[in-house]
């Protein structure tokens, strides 16, 4: 399905788009504030980016100050902005290459011409427009493998911008600019992979700070007297026992699984592909043997694929070493990691029951003091009489505020 | 305000994304009057000089700061960074580059930047970013995290003038890349009347500091404290990260991370045993190690009967047992990586074989039954 401004066929130019994540993250960026703190106006940015030839990267993005649809030109800002980012990337320079925003997975609309081409013609004249899927968005799925963007070029159809010119209605900017879809491919360098899986183990959810400190926040403007400090170190405490959010730590297993899942399900429909293929060739030929071979019956171009399809399964069962001795070695190595990372259980387990045994040795004293304090003065019944202690549970001991009981 | 029926399609793309609220919360402002009250007036950090505790950097913001060190090569590069405060901590959610020229020992900001520093923010206000200033970063290629004795003083200079507190971030591109993950340190400095007197040169443990660096380090040591740096990820971050990790599931599948990381889990380790060596040692010579001033377990009067005993959780041990399940977390990863390739590929092939031949004689069985019946 593609509307009037999608063109049939794709292009010809020869155009080939490389995009960088950092593109990406920075739209995702733009679109998670704009949601979130509710601004105006659709969600565009521009594209930054090399030309090279037939080859186009586009390797960073900032948000476009958009005015009725258009590039806000007022007081120049957007060319003084372009200035801005040009002068910082100058290892290697980086130039307008495009433009991004939220567009229906149909095509660019109108109005996204309209900006297209006031883009074209000031900044950037191969310029591409990259169309960001919004309501794949909500329907992801981590095997699917395809990320939700396409990029367009534009494309004037027909004959030169004269003949055009001539069929255009008078005013009205008119259709007869196309878009037609250009491959692109995602492209990482090794810092930008690094940075992105560093980014990526660590779950680090965007909810942990916000709690305490949100709420830390408002006392802090609500009370004025000092000791708010000590007040919100409490609420910190509570806030912490109680959330039923993840800890990092938990997050980080849960983000390391979940990848491994996805590689193997990968893996999984490659394999089933791969099965639906030999099981697609006539079965005559595979159990019995008189049926003769003809030019077509296997399908030629199949036999490649299954002589590598066996040359993998033998290399397969290579794996598993014959013999013995060979696959104790290999047993015994793996043998000896597993017991290593035991080993490095038990300590950290051991670390935190130390933690929890120096606290409950803390904890016991202060309440020694406290008690034979209260011992010495006792006929005061004044600020804190201490009584007695229900049972150690952990970090939250009771004491039960009770001047009569004491055990 | 668009208003013509077009543009009302085209912003109608934004609904069709939900993000939440709850999960994506850093990404939102503070409410602005209750910020500017503690920017302006209570200011809990002017108090305490040990106030802000953790640096939370966006991805965004991480990513961006990490290309920059690195296409420097090994020329320092320079910028600043825009967030917000909460609590006692930071967050930064954005990045942005100076045009500064750095020769090999000092980064220098001369009229351009300062120009610069001025117009930028201002735009980025204009368009969608309203966040102030927070910080300021800069990359050391080479020779580790850690301030230098004039970087030291820009952020002193930084955290006297400004009225939003400052935070001064260090990335090393060159050891990003030989260990496979980001060297990144947060900083903040103390006046010149605060210096601790009792707190030991940091020990960067295994980050060997090269000798024509190491007096400018050991001078400065005590003149600033290191933040903790965690970094966060919206949702839609976290979907497009894991689509993109799809095309190299063929790696993910095929890795050994115990194998591959031994070298680092060797250091880490090694670090981590040091580490503990100095506070038992600190703990048998008298004394907690949160300091003579505050006691470490309180009885405090409070409402509810319930939480009565106070426990500032003593800092060094705190720090000892996270540093040990984070080692322990990436064993464990890497032994279930090891597992799922053990699973999928040894012996499988044997396995199926075997399989099929009884399968196979269980058919001869049964069909030889068939005949002879």
């Amino acid at each position: 399905m593609a509307t009037s401004l999608t063109a049939a066929q794709a292009s010809e130019s020869g155009q080939r788009v490389l995009l960088h994540p950092l593109v990406l993250l920075t739209a995702s960026d733009l679109i998670v504030r704009h949601r979130l703190r509710q601004l105006d106006g659709p969600i565009a940015g521009i594209l930054l980016g090399q030309q090279q030839g037939t080859q186009l990267t586009a390797e960073h993005a900032f948000t476009a100050k958009l005015k009725d649809g258009l590039l806000d030109q007022t007081d120049d800002w957007t060319s003084k902005r372009i200035a801005q980012y040009k002068e910082v990337h100058q290892k290697p320079v980086l130039e307008v290459v495009g433009w991004f925003t939220l567009c229906p997975e149909t095509g660019p609309l109108p109005e996204h011409a309209t900006l297209h081409k006031q883009l074209v013609s000031l900044y950037a004249e191969n310029g591409i427009m990259l169309a960001i899927h919004s309501t794949e968005f909500s329907t992801i799925d981590g095997t699917k493998g395809k990320v939700p963007v396409s990029v367009y070029e534009s494309a004037t159809e027909g004959g030169s911008s004269a003949a055009e010119n001539a069929m255009q209605v008078d005013g009205r900017e008119a259709m007869s600019m196309q878009f037609r879809p250009v491959p692109y491919v995602i492209e990482t360098d090794e810092t930008e992979m690094i940075a992105i899986n560093y980014v990526a183990k660590g779950a680090g959810s965007a909810a942990a700070v916000s709690q305490t400190s949100q709420s830390a926040l408002r006392k802090a403007g609500e009370s004025t007297q000092s000791g708010t400090e000590t007040q919100s170190a409490d609420q910190k405490e509570t806030l912490a026992q109680r959330g039923p959010s993840l800890t990092s730590d938990e997050e980080d297993q849960i983000a390391g699984i979940t990848t491994r899942l996805n590689s193997v399900r990968m893996l999984q429909e490659r394999l089933q592909l791969m099965s639906r293929l030999v099981e697609s060739t006539p079965s005559s030929y595979l159990s019995d043997q008189t049926v003769k071979l003809s030019p077509t019956s296997p399908n030629p171009d199949h036999l490649a694929q299954l002589r590598n399809i066996q040359a993998l399964l033998s290399r397969l069962s290579l794996l598993t070493p014959a013999g013995q001795n060979e696959s104790q070695a290999l047993k015994q190595a793996g043998q000896a990691q597993s017991n290593d990372v035991s080993i490095s259980s038990i300590l950290s387990m051991l670390g935190q029951d130390v933690q929890g045994l120096s606290e409950l040795g803390r904890k016991f004293t202060t309440i020694e003091q406290a008690k034979s304090s209260r011992n010495k003065n006792k006929g005061t019944f004044g600020q804190g009489t201490f009584g007695s202690m229900d049972d150690f549970n952990g970090r939250s001991s009771r004491l039960d505020i009770d001047s009569g009981l004491m055990m | 305000m668009s208003t013509t029926a077009a543009q009302r399609t085209w912003e109608a793309e934004n609904e069709i994304i939900t993000i939440d609220g709850e999960k994506n919360a850093l990404y939102t402002l503070p409410d602005e009057k209750t910020y500017k009250t503690l920017v302006n007036d209570t200011k809990p950090w002017r108090e305490d000089a040990n106030y802000f505790k953790d640096v939370y950097i966006s991805a965004l913001a991480l990513l961006k700061m990490t290309m920059h060190a690195r296409s420097g090569g090994s020329i320092e590069i320079m910028g600043l960074m825009v967030g917000y405060v909460s609590g006692t901590s930071l967050v930064v959610t954005d990045a942005f580059r100076l045009p500064v020229e750095a020769t090999e020992t000092r980064v220098n900001a001369h009229a351009d930047a300062y120009e610069y520093m001025a117009n930028f923010p201002e735009m980025s206000r204009q368009s969608d970013r309203q966040e102030n200033l927070i910080g300021w970063y800069h990359s050391h290629p080479g020779y580790g995290c850690w301030l230098s004795g004039i970087d030291v003083g820009t952020q002193k200079t930084w955290q006297q003038n400004g009225h939003v507190p400052f935070v001064a971030v260090v990335i090393d591109p060159d050891r990003t890349v030989s260990a496979g993950r980001v060297e990144i340190g947060a900083f903040r400095t103390y006046e010149d009347s605060h210096r601790p007197s009792d707190k030991q040169t940091q020990d960067d443990g295994f980050q060997a500091i090269p000798q024509g660096k190491i007096e400018d380090f050991g001078a400065h040591a005590n003149d600033y404290y290191s933040l903790d740096v965690h970094h966060f990820k919206s949702t839609l971050d976290q979907q497009l990260i894991d689509l993109l990790w799809n095309k190299y599931w063929t790696s993910t599948l095929s890795q050994s991370p115990l194998f591959t990381n031994a070298e680092y889990t060797k250091l880490q380790i090694a670090d981590h045993s040091l580490k503990v060596k100095e506070v038992t040692r600190k703990l048998k010579h008298g004394g907690s190690t949160a300091g003579p001033r505050r006691t470490t377990v309180e009885l405090v009067q409070s409402s509810d009967n319930k939480s009565n005993l106070k426990v500032n959780p003593d800092k060094a041990i705190e720090k000892i047992v996270q540093g040990g399940s984070k080692i322990n977390n990436e064993a464990l990863a890497g032994l279930l990586a090891n597992d799922v390739k053990n699973k999928l590929f040894l012996g499988v092939v044997e396995e199926a074989r075997l399989n099929a031949a009884k399968a196979q004689a269980i058919g001869a069985a049964a069909g030889s039954a068939a005949i002879t019946t």
